[in-house]
């Protein structure tokens, strides 16, 4: 099975992170709150909650050499909270925002972070050492609609971003004294703050979920109308591909190699993507097997209805008949997942574990290793 | 149950299977709010194309999405005036207490006879499938509650009016 | 008719004249009420006066079938007051007497649970099992007999009822019963739409009962899976110190509502059940007077 662990750790979860060690997960029990918990002695304990936010906390991202936690919440405000002895201290972050924000992200090297807002806007922000302050620059330009994701290009200036305008664009956030001009690659990082280096335009519906593949070669992110849209070659020009499943729409993505793709969403199941050797992405399987006791007669249902005119309606018409109840889902999770995350080794760029979340309260840990038809793929 | 109700049913469950997909989604325009983008209206871009299911003329049933609200409003078959004024009652009964069903919208949309919206907080508290059935059963129970009503009004009214002649003889 | 309340003890005193505007004046000398349950009857003797003086009305107009006096075309209709609202007409017509019933109802749902009722009335009427009783019939327009009736009183929102009394309807005893039923035709027709009315409210209430039971169902059948989940995972639960007292609140406020609910139903149906026991309180009484007039 797939899914190697499962812990229902409150009514409904909107984000988790997990510490560098992979000892302590924080998450949010779809409140203003910020729940921390441990594995102690094969025992889940909560150990911190953090409350300085006022309204719901949208999300939380953990650094993984810095060990800080930095949330954000609907309330417009963002904190970096620093472990200092057993208690977690908070930094405010003057964002300047004027909406909620509603995700996060840090960038590879730590030392940005990006939030993206209700406003239309992104915010990049950086520490500054002499004011020992969280600074924080808007990207104002562009954006048509709230800002749903955010994701770093390993080499911590570009950002992705998607958009419920249904676009995604990818940014330069190059900041001059925090970032260091690389002079072999004169292209990538001569842009200024701000400059929009990619906009696409494939998505008819909102746009979630954007991430990039561990190389940077390669973009993925979701569309409402579910559409999956996979990028390479991020530049000028640019070389896109959609898959379109039959499935619920999904909510976020994850990179588990250069050739395989996680989507997670509104269907409860995540979904496995992979390219081929031409490069071509296809949708491969669902992860959790689902202990399905209606294999989907929703799809068919018009269909079977003809068959069942045909079979004297015994068979098949008793299985569409309205008092039937809908698909119940018997997969690990029963309601939306809205957020994945890796579990990265420490020193490998391999991902094999990773977690999700969502409005089930529960946190999933998934398991690749297992999955041998997968194997191929996941180099 | 006819086959047409059936169809018409299944049709309206696979829509709601498919437009029940919400999320948390703080309002864009007003500061610290989250107020139904169905409601509002105020960004066009966070609405979805509305959905017309008509099983006929008189029975129809509007689906409305938005990314962190959906709007089902109903119209339910009226044949004649006892219908009616039986439809109307029993749907302002339940409208009158709409908190006990939590989705109930106070007042239908214009056109309809009764409402539901149904947000993302909806969607986190209960199971998206048991919604759906809920508002299935409801379409079903409405009409099945409706004829009942109509069928005991007049098993009434003729019990009484035997009575009455009775006291002639 | 004035004699009827000579009867009525002497605890009524006919004042003459009458108070302008009246007909009659009665003076209660309430120290001469018997105690007991005799004062009970008395009372309800002296409540009963204003029927009784109107059924002797229609029953003096009834008896007129019978005699022989036909006179030639039609009567001028005769108007019987005896609700502001509710008056009715005896048309008297060579061989029977028409008595028609103007509909009217305070609101839209009661004309049509009324009219639903009625249809049902002519329906049954006209029925051979029912031959024997004044065929009756209902139109939503007024029979051409009330012409030159003054407007107002032709406006209805419930159509009309016509009862056809045939001489056979008045023999002897049944003159008592069919007096009784037409005057109070208007009563048992708003009783029976009060019924009705209640009669809805109460299924609603129960139908209301029975959804939210579905829609409360979702939170019970989550709790029942994750801890099936939890089950399976053989993992341990950090949940389950969270959950557990969760799903009892949950049930404790489901159980508080339901018995709200059963509380609520409860008070209404007793609140019925008097209604329906005054009704049964009335009836005797209204016979009771009945047995009266026939002393005249």
């Amino acid at each position: 099975m797939a899914a190697i662990a499962v812990h229902q750790f409150a009514q409904c979860i909107t984000c988790h992170a997990w510490s560098p060690d992979h000892a302590m997960v924080a998450f949010c029990p779809n409140n203003n709150e910020v729940h921390i918990y441990k594995l102690i002695q094969e025992k889940w304990e909560k150990l911190h909650v953090l409350q300085k936010h006022d309204q719901i906390v949208s999300g939380i991202d953990w650094s993984v050499r810095s060990n800080r936690i930095v949330t954000v919440s609907h309330d417009r405000n963002s904190y970096v909270w620093n472990q200092e002895g057993s208690e977690w201290v908070p930094t405010l972050v003057i964002l300047r925002l004027n909406r909620a924000a509603l995700c996060v992200q840090w960038s590879p090297k730590e030392n940005k972070f990006a939030v993206g807002s209700g406003a239309k806007t992104v915010c990049i922000c950086y520490y500054e050492q002499e004011n020992n302050w969280w600074v924080s620059k808007l990207i104002r330009k562009r954006h048509d609609s709230s800002v749903t994701s955010v994701a770093w290009h390993p080499n911590n200036v570009f950002l992705a971003t998607t958009s419920t305008d249904g676009k995604c664009r990818v940014f330069s956030t190059f900041i001059k004294g925090v970032d260091i001009k690389e002079k072999k690659e004169g292209t990538s990082s001569d842009t200024k703050f701000g400059e929009q280096i990619l906009q696409l335009d494939l998505s008819f519906s909102w746009a979630f979920g954007v991430k990039w593949s561990p190389s940077g070669n390669t973009l993925a992110y979701v569309g409402h109308n579910s559409m999956i849209y996979f990028v390479d070659d991020v530049g000028p020009s640019p070389l896109a591909q959609n898959v379109a499943f039959r499935d619920l729409p999904l909510r976020d993505v994850l990179f588990v190699s250069e050739k395989m793709v996680i989507g997670v969403g509104f269907d409860c199941n995540p979904m496995v993507f992979a390219a081929d050797e031409t490069g071509i992405w296809t949708f491969i399987k669902f992860l959790d097997e689902r202990k399905t006791s209606s294999s989907g007669p929703k799809y068919g249902s018009q269909f079977s209805e003809a068959f069942g005119k045909l079979y004297g309606q015994s068979k098949y018409g008793v299985g569409n008949d309205a008092v039937e109840s809908s698909r119940t889902r018997g997969g690990t999770h029963v309601n939306c997942i809205n957020c994945i995350v890796p579990l990265r080794e420490a020193g490998s760029s391999r991902i094999t574990r990773f977690t999700t979340s969502g409005l089930d309260g529960k946190i999933v840990t998934w398991d690749l290793e297992s999955q041998e038809d997968l194997l191929n793929y996941h180099l | 149950m006819s086959n047409t109700l059936r169809l018409y049913l299944a049709c309206i469950r696979n829509t709601l299977d498919a437009a029940l997909c919400l999320q948390n989604f703080p309002c864009q325009e007003v500061e610290r709010h989250n107020k139904p983008e169905v409601e509002l209206k105020t960004s066009p871009e966070l609405l979805l194309n509305p959905i017309l299911i008509c099983r006929n003329e008189a029975e129809k049933c509007l689906i409305e999405t938005s990314i962190n609200s959906l709007r089902i409003s109903l119209k339910v078959k009226q044949a004649d005036e006892l219908e009616n004024i039986l439809t109307k009652k029993f749907l302002r009964f339940l409208s009158m207490r709409a908190e006990a069903f939590q989705v109930l919208r106070r007042k239908p949309v214009q056109g309809y006879d009764i409402s539901f919206l149904i947000t993302n907080y909806h969607c986190e508290e209960m199971q998206k499938h048991k919604l759906i059935d809920f508002i299935v059963q409801f379409m079903e129970d409405i009409d099945k509650e409706i004829s009942e009503l109509k069928m005991s009004v007049n098993t009434r009214g003729r019990l009484v009016a035997t009575e009455f002649l009775k006291q002639f003889v | 008719m004035e004699m009827v309340k000579a009867i009525s003890l002497d605890v009524v005193e006919i004042v003459q004249p009458a108070k302008e505007g009246y007909q009659l004046t009665l003076r209660l000398n309430l120290s001469k009420i018997p105690r007991g349950k005799d004062s009970m009857k008395v009372i309800s003797e002296i409540s009963t006066v204003q029927a009784t003086i109107l059924s002797s009305q229609l029953k003096e107009m009834l008896w007129t079938v019978n005699s022989e006096d036909t006179f030639q075309g039609m009567c001028k209709p005769i108007k019987l007051v005896y609700h502001p609202r509710e008056t009715f007409y005896v048309i008297k017509q060579p061989l029977k007497i028409a008595a028609v019933f103007p509909m009217r109802f305070k609101e839209h749902s009661d004309v049509i649970i009324a009219t639903a009722f009625l249809q049902e009335l002519t329906d049954v009427g006209s029925s051979k099992k029912w031959a024997k009783v004044p065929p009756c019939c209902w139109a939503p327009i007024p029979p051409p007999e009330l012409r030159g009736e003054p407007f107002e009183d032709l406006s209805t929102n419930g159509g009309f009822v016509t009862f056809d009394i045939y001489p056979r309807h008045i023999e002897g005893k049944r003159l008592d019963k069919t007096v009784w039923s037409l005057l109070n035709f208007y009563a048992y027709v708003k009783y029976h739409v009060k019924c009705t009315k209640g009669f809805i409210q109460r299924r609603m209430r129960k139908r209301l009962e029975s959804l939210v039971e579905t829609l409360q169902g979702p939170n019970f059948g989550e709790d029942e899976q994750t801890e099936k989940v939890q089950g399976n995972a053989r993992c341990s639960c950090v949940g389950k110190s969270v959950q557990l007292p969760k799903f009892k609140m949950l049930k404790r406020k489901y159980g508080d509502f339901t018995r709200k609910i059963k509380k609520l139903r409860f008070r209404i149906k007793i609140h019925g059940f008097r209604r329906f026991r005054q009704r049964w309180l009335t009836i005797p009484k209204f016979s009771s007077s009945m047995g009266y007039t026939k002393l005249d």
